[in-house]
C-alpha cells in the first residue's frame, strides 16, 4: 500500500504497471514503474492484460495480422494468438519480479483477459482508491488522449505515468508545470517524494497567460516553497511564449521526471506530439 | 701413488748409471765431472760460455720510476701500448661506407672498451645528430603502420600535440553534443522521420475509424477488424450482416492492410534514412572539431609533408568513425546519452603516435649504444601482444634502432650465442634496413611495420679465437666486417712505457680501493708484467692479474700498520697467489733415465712448455748403400721424414764419403713439421754412442746450415726445467741450452737468477748447432780442415768416423753396389 495514503488512514494504493502488447519494448517503463513505487514506499502491481477485442478479431475467418518488423501480412490463429500471450506474459512476469526483487520492491503480478482500460479499472477498483497506473505502452502524438480515456474511466487512480519512446531515467531536475493553484501543492509533494530517492532539483514551471495572474501564482508558489532550498520557480507566460514552446524548454533542461496536469497547456487533450518529439523523461500526469 | 713410486725406481735407474749427486763443484771441477758423465769416448772437453745472472733478469730500478708513493702519480691518460689500435678504430669509425663495420680483438678488460667507447665518442662527436623515429597509423592498411623520419626532438613534438589534439578533440565533442545548436538539429531530423511514420500510422487510423475498422496491435504487429461503438464485432455478428455490406467491409480491411504493410515495410529503410542524416550531422560536427583541434600541429608540422598527410589520414578517418567517438554507440541515442562523463580518450589510442626513437633536440652528436646481452629482442626490439593496442603502438625499439645514424658496440661471443640475433644482425647490415621486432624464426614480426633504413657502424668485440670461427662460419661476415683491430698483448719496455705502467698501476689501485705503493713495489709488479709478457724486452698490458695480488699485498701492510705497500708486500703477495694457484697444477715429472742417443728436449708451444726426453736409433741404411734415412715418430706407428735432420747431415758429413744410415727419432717434433735441436742432438749423440746427461736440456730449432733458431716462452721452459732438476734431485751442474736470440728476452724467476749466481744452475746461449752440441757435450764440434775432415779428438770427428764404419757396415750388407744415379748434394 502506498505510505502516505496509509499513513491517512486508507489501507490502500498501489503502482499499477499496466501491460499491453508490447512489454519488452518498454523496460524504461519498468524502472519508471520500480522507481516510483520506491519512492511512495509501495508494492508494485504488474497488470499484464490479453486483449479480448484482439482475441474476437482472429476469430474472423479474414483476420490478418502485419507484421511490425517488415509489413509482411499472415494469417491470424486464435490459438497461436494465444499461445504467443503465454509465451510473452511468462517472460514478462519473470523479467518484472527479477527487476523488482534487485530494486527492493515487492511485486505482483496477475494477467487478466479484458479491455485495456476496463481491466485496469478492475484492477484499481479492488486495489484502493490511491493507486498510480504506469503505462509500459510507449506515449506516442495520441497518447494525451488515451490518458484522458484512463483517468476519466479509472477512478480510482490519482495519476497516471507515461514514457516516451526514448525515455530515461537520469539525475536531472523534476520539472513540475504549475498551471493553477488548486493542483500546485499536490504536484510539489508528489516532485519531492520522487526527489528524495535521487536528491534531485525541483523546479516548479509557473504557466499562465498574463503577468497578473503569473505573479499572483509564483506568490502562491513561493508561499509554498518556503524555505526549500533544492526548490526553484521559473514562470512562462503563454501570451508571449505559445504553449508549444514550454514543450522545448522542458527537453532543453534535461528533466528526468516532468509532472503535468492532463489537459492544461502543456499536455492538452488532443495532440501531443511536440511534447513527446523532444521529451526524454517521464510524465506524471495527473488530473 | 703409483705413478710416484714409478718415477723413483726411475730415478734410480738413472742413479744407477750416473754418478750421484753431489755438492756444487767448482767450475774446472765440473767439466771432468761431465767428461765421466758423458763417457763411452773421452775427449778433450771446453767449457762453454753461461749467461750471466744479470741477462736472465732484466729488473726496474725504482728511482728512474721518478715517484715517492704511487699516489703523486696522475691517472693514465688512454691505454698503455693500444695506441695504434685506437687510431686504427678511428679510421675505421670515420670510414662511412656501408660494410666496414669494426672487430676488435683482444679488447678484454673494462678499461679496454672505455677506450674504445671514448674513442668512438671522439668521431661521433664529429657526426650529425641520429633522427627521431616515430610510428603512426596507416588508415589504408591497419596493419602495416607508417615509419616517419623527424630532426631529433621533433618526435616527442608530434607525440605531444597529437595527444593535446586529441584531448582536445575529445571535450570539444563533448561540447559539441551538449550544444543547443546539435541537439535542436539532431531533434529536427529525429522529429521529421518519426513524425513520418508516426503520421501515417495515425493516417490509417482515422481512415479505419471512418469505415467502422479497428486498428489494433497484437502481441507481433498490427490486425483490422471490423468493429462498432469501439469494439470489435464478433464473427457470428459478422456473418448476420447483409452480403454486399460484409463484401464493403472486407474490401476495406484488405486495403487497409494492404496500406499497413507497406507503411510498416517502409519503416526500416526510413530508420536508414533517419541514421544517415543524423550520421551526416555528426560528421559535420566531428570534421569542424578535428580540423580545428589539428590546425595548430598542422602549422608546426608545416615543413613535413608527410606529417601532414598523417594529420589528413586523421582527419579523414575520425570524420569516417565518427560514430566511434560519440559517448553511445547507437548514433541514434546519442541524446539518451549521459554526457555528463568524458568521451573516453582510449578512442583516440588510433591516431596517438609511437615515438619509436626520441633524441633531445639539442643533440649534437650521433649516438654511441653499447648492448651488453645482444640478442634477438634486445637488438630488433619486440611487439607487444596486446590486442587492444593499436598495432603501431605495440612495436618496441631495440638497440639498433637507438644506434641508428651512429654506433654500436657488441660482444661478440653474446651475440654469436643467442640464436636469430646473429644472421638478423647481418641481414640487416647487408640490407641497410632494420624491421621492427624480430620472429623467432628470424624474419620481421607480424606487424607488417616497414623497415627503417639503417646506417650504424657495428663495433664487434672479440677475441681473435671466436673471430676465426665466425670467420669461417659465414661468409658476409668478412664483406659486412673488414675493418678488424687487433689489441696488442704487450708494449716494448722502455723507460717511458715503465713510467706508463707505473700510471696505469696507480689507476688500478684507485680502482681496487688499496693503499699507495711505494716505488719498488711498483718496480717488482712491473717486473711482472715483464715476466708475464715472457720476454724482458716486453711488457703485459693484461694487468687484471694485479688486482688479486694488490689486495693480498694490502692485506700484508694492514697486519704489519705500514702505510704505503712493500715490495716485500708484492713478493709475497706473489708467492702466496703462486702457491694456491700451484696445488692445483700438475708437477711435470722428470724425463725417461739417460741412454745411449738420447738427451732432454724442453719445448715451448701455444700449449705451454714441455719437457720430454728424445731419443735417437741409428742402424745402416736398410735399402742401398748410399741412403740416408731419418725419420720421427709421428704416432703409434707412422713416421715421417726429418728433413732438416737429413739436410744438416749431409750438410756436415757428407763431403767426403756418402752416407748410409737409417735413424729413427721418437721426440718433440711429432706434431710439427720442424725438428727441434734436441732431436738433432739425439741423432748424433746416437750415431756418436754418446751418454748424455738428464741434466742439461736443450731448447730451440734449427736451420740446415746449422743456425739455432729462436723459440717462443724460453723463460717459461727455463723455469720448469729448473723445478723439475730440483725435485729430482740435480742441485749442482744443471743447466739449459737455449738459442742466443732468446737471451735478451728472459726474464727469469728470482731464486733460478739466484741459483746461477750461485753456479748451481746454469743457461748456456747457443748461436749455432755445434755450439749446442759442444755444450752438452763439454767437447769441441771440431772445425773442418782443408780435406774436408774432422781434426783429431773433435766431436764431429768421432761422428765422422761413425758414419764411416756404418757406411761399411752398410756396404757388406749389399753384395752390388749401388748404381749412381745423381750426384749428392
Amino acid at each position: 500500500m502506498i505510505v502516505h495514503v496509509a499513513e491517512a488512514g486508507e489501507a490502500r494504493g498501489r503502482v499499477v504497471l499496466h501491460c499491453g502488447y508490447s512489454p519488452a519494448a518498454n523496460d524504461a517503463a519498468l524502472k519508471v514503474a520500480l522507481h516510483i513505487a520506491k519512492a511512495y514506499r509501495s508494492e508494485l502491481e504488474g497488470l499484464l492484460v490479453e486483449n479480448r477485442q484482439i482475441l474476437a478479431l482472429a476469430g474472423h475467418t479474414f483476420a490478418h495480422e502485419i507484421a511490425l518488423a517488415d509489413g509482411a501480412v499472415h494469417g491470424l490463429d486464435a490459438g497461436d494468438l494465444q499461445r504467443q500471450h503465454r509465451a510473452l506474459y511468462e517472460a514478462e512476469r519473470r523479467h518484472i519480479t527479477k527487476a523488482a526483487t534487485v530494486a527492493g520492491v515487492e511485486a505482483r503480478v496477475q494477467t487478466v483477459r479484458d479491455d485495456d482500460i476496463a481491466a485496469l479499472v478492475r484492477c484499481c477498483a479492488v486495489l484502493g482508491p490511491w493507486n498510480v497506473v504506469v503505462l509500459s505502452e510507449p506515449m506516442d502524438g495520441s497518447g494525451s488522449e488515451k490518458i484522458g480515456r484512463i483517468l476519466d474511466a479509472v477512478q480510482d487512480a490519482t495519476g497516471v505515468v507515461t514514457v516516451p519512446r526514448r525515455a530515461r531515467l537520469s539525475k536531472g531536475p523534476i520539472v513540475v508545470t504549475v498551471e493553477d493553484e488548486d493542483r500546485m501543492s499536490t504536484m510539489l509533494r508528489t516532485a519531492e517524494r520522487l526527489a528524495a530517492i535521487t536528491g534531485a532539483e525541483i523546479k516548479l514551471l509557473l504557466t499562465t497567460a498574463g503577468d497578473d495572474e503569473l505573479h499572483w501564482l509564483e506568490a502562491q508558489a513561493r508561499l509554498l516553497v518556503a524555505d526549500n532550498k533544492r526548490c526553484s520557480i521559473m514562470l512562462n507566460d503563454t501570451t508571449s511564449a505559445p504553449a508549444s514552446s514550454i514543450a522545448g524548454r522542458v527537453g532543453a533542461m534535461s528533466a528526468s521526471f516532468l509532472i503535468a496536469k492532463h489537459g492544461g497547456s502543456v499536455l492538452p487533450y488532443e495532440d501531443c506530439r511536440s511534447l513527446t518529439s523532444v521529451l526524454r523523461c517521464p510524465v506524471f500526469c495527473i488530473r | 701413488m703409483f705413478f710416484k713410486r714409478e718415477r723413483k725406481d726411475k730415478l734410480k735407474v738413472v742413479e744407477a748409471a750416473t754418478p750421484p749427486p753431489a755438492p756444487p763443484p767448482a767450475p774446472q771441477e765440473r767439466s771432468e765431472q761431465r767428461s765421466q758423465i758423458a763417457s763411452v769416448h773421452r775427449l778433450p772437453a771446453i767449457r762453454p760460455a753461461t749467461a750471466s745472472a744479470a741477462d736472465l733478469r732484466r729488473t726496474t730500478n725504482p728511482q728512474t720510476l721518478g715517484f715517492k708513493t704511487t699516489s703523486e702519480l696522475e691517472p693514465p691518460v688512454g691505454l698503455l701500448g693500444q695506441d695504434q689500435a685506437l687510431q686504427a678504430i678511428a679510421i675505421g669509425a670515420s670510414i662511412k661506407t656501408r660494410g666496414h663495420n669494426i672487430v676488435v680483438t683482444g679488447a678484454e678488460s673494462l678499461a679496454d672498451v672505455a677506450a674504445i667507447r671514448a674513442q668512438i665518442q671522439t668521431i661521433a662527436a664529429k657526426r650529425p645528430p641520429p633522427s627521431d623515429w616515430v610510428y603512426v597509423a596507416n588508415f589504408a592498411d591497419g596493419q602495416a603502420p607508417t615509419a616517419l623520419q623527424l630532426p631529433a626532438g621533433l618526435g616527442s613534438v608530434l607525440a605531444t600535440s597529437v595527444n593535446d589534439a586529441m584531448s582536445e578533440m575529445g571535450s570539444a565533442i563533448l561540447s559539441a553534443l551538449r550544444g543547443d545548436s546539435y541537439q535542436a538539429r539532431w531533434r529536427a531530423i529525429d522529429a521529421e522521420f518519426q513524425a513520418r511514420h508516426q503520421a501515417g500510422l495515425e493516417a490509417l487510423a482515422r481512415t479505419a475509424d471512418s469505415h467502422s475498422i479497428a486498428l489494433l496491435r497484437t502481441p507481433m504487429g498490427y490486425a483490422v477488424a471490423p468493429a462498432h461503438d469501439g469494439s470489435v464485432v464478433l464473427q457470428e455478428t459478422f456473418s448476420n450482416m447483409p452480403p454486399t455490406m460484409q463484401a464493403d467491409v472486407r474490401a476495406h480491411i484488405t486495403a487497409l492492410e494492404a496500406d499497413l504493410a507497406e507503411l510498416l515495410e517502409k519503416a526500416p529503410q526510413i530508420d536508414r534514412q533517419r541514421r544517415a542524416r543524423l550520421t551526416k550531422l555528426n560528421r559535420e560536427v566531428i570534421a569542424s572539431i578535428v580540423r580545428a583541434a589539428l590546425s595548430e600541429p598542422r602549422e608546426l608540422f608545416a615543413e613535413h609533408p608527410e606529417v601532414l598527410e598523417f594529420f589528413s589520414g586523421v582527419e579523414a578517418d575520425v570524420v569516417a568513425n565518427a560514430n566511434h567517438f560519440l559517448p553511445t554507440i547507437d548514433l541514434t541515442d546519442i541524446l539518451d546519452a549521459d554526457l555528463s562523463n568524458s568521451i573516453d580518450e582510449a578512442r583516440f589510442d588510433r591516431y596517438r603516435v609511437n615515438v619509436f626513437v626520441s633524441w633531445a633536440s639539442d643533440a649534437n652528436a650521433a649516438p654511441v649504444v653499447q648492448e651488453p646481452a645482444p640478442n634477438a629482442t634486445s637488438l630488433f626490439g619486440s611487439e607487444i601482444a596486446s590486442g587492444t593496442l593499436a598495432p603501431h603502438m605495440r612495436l618496441v625499439p631495440g638497440a639498433l634502432h637507438y644506434a641508428n645514424g651512429g654506433f654500436l658496440l657488441l660482444d661478440a661471443r653474446a651475440l654469436t650465442a643467442s640464436g636469430q640475433a646473429w644472421p638478423g644482425l647481418l641481414a640487416a647490415l647487408q640490407a641497410g634496413a632494420v624491421c621492427s621486432a624480430l620472429a623467432g624464426d628470424g624474419s620481421s614480426s607480424s606487424t607488417l611495420a616497414p623497415a627503417i633504413p639503417l646506417d650504424v657502424k657495428v663495433v664487434l668485440l672479440s677475441d681473435a679465437e671466436h673471430l676465426a670461427q665466425i670467420l669461417s662460419v659465414d661468409p658476409r661476415f668478412a664483406e659486412l666486417f673488414n675493418v678488424r683491430v687487433a689489441f696488442a698483448d704487450v708494449v716494448e719496455r722502455t723507460p717511458e712505457t715503465e713510467r706508463a705502467m707505473a700510471r696505469t698501476i696507480a689507476g688500478l689501485i684507485g680502482r681496487e680501493a688499496v693503499e699507495p705503493l711505494e716505488p719498488g713495489a711498483v718496480a717488482e709488479l712491473i717486473e711482472l708484467s715483464s715476466r708475464n709478457a715472457r720476454d724482458a724486452g716486453l711488457l703485459s698490458l693484461c694487468v687484471r692479474d694485479f688486482a688479486s695480488i694488490l689486495h693480498h699485498a694490502n692485506a700484508r701492510r694492514a697486519a704489519a700498520s705500514r702505510k704505503l705497500i712493500s715490495r716485500d708486500d708484492i713478493v709475497e703477495a706473489r708467492a702466496a697467489q703462486g702457491s694456491s694457484s700451484g696445488s692445483a697444477r700438475k708437477t711435470a715429472s722428470f724425463p725417461e733415465p739417460a741412454a745411449i742417443g738420447s738427451v732432454v728436449g724442453l719445448k715451448s708451444d701455444g700449449a705451454g712448455p714441455r719437457l720430454q726426453r728424445v731419443s735417437a736409433r741409428v742402424l745402416p741404411a736398410f735399402a742401398r748403400a748410399d741412403t740416408l734415412d731419418v725419420k720421427v715418430l709421428t704416432g703409434v706407428s707412422g713416421t715421417r721424414e726429418a728433413g732438416k735432420v737429413i739436410a744438416y747431415l749431409a750438410s756436415e758429413f757428407g763431403h767426403r764419403h756418402r752416407i748410409a744410415l737409417s735413424a729413427l727419432i721418437d721426440g718433440e717434433s711429432a706434431s710439427c713439421e720442424e725438428e727441434s735441436c734436441a732431436e738433432l742432438v739425439a741423432v748424433l749423440a746416437a750415431i756418436g754412442e754418446w751418454t748424455l746427461s738428464s741434466s742439461i736440456a736443450i731448447a730451440g730449432t734449427f736451420d740446415p746450415s746449422g743456425h739455432v733458431r729462436p723459440t717462443g716462452d724460453v723463460s717459461t721452459a727455463i723455469e720448469e726445467f729448473f723445478d723439475v732438476c730440483r725435485a729430482a734431485g740435480f742441485n749442482s751442474d744443471a743447466g739449459v741450452v737455449i738459442p742466443k736470440a732468446n737471451l735478451s728476452g728472459l726474464m727469469l724467476r728470482k731464486d733460478i737468477v739466484d741459483a746461477v749466481e750461485a753456479g748451481t744452475f746454469a743457461v748456456w746461449p747457443a748461436a749455432t748447432v755445434t755450439e749446442c752440441v759442444a755444450t752438452i757435450t763439454g767437447l769441441s764440434a771440431g772445425y773442418r780442415e782443408t780435406d774436408g775432415g774432422f781434426a783429431e779428438g773433435d766431436a764431429y770427428r768421432h761422428i765422422d768416423d761413425q758414419l764411416q764404419q756404418l757406411n761399411q757396415r752398410t756396404k757388406s750388407q749389399f753384395a752390388v753396389p749401388p748404381v749412381e744415379t745423381e750426384p749428392r748434394p
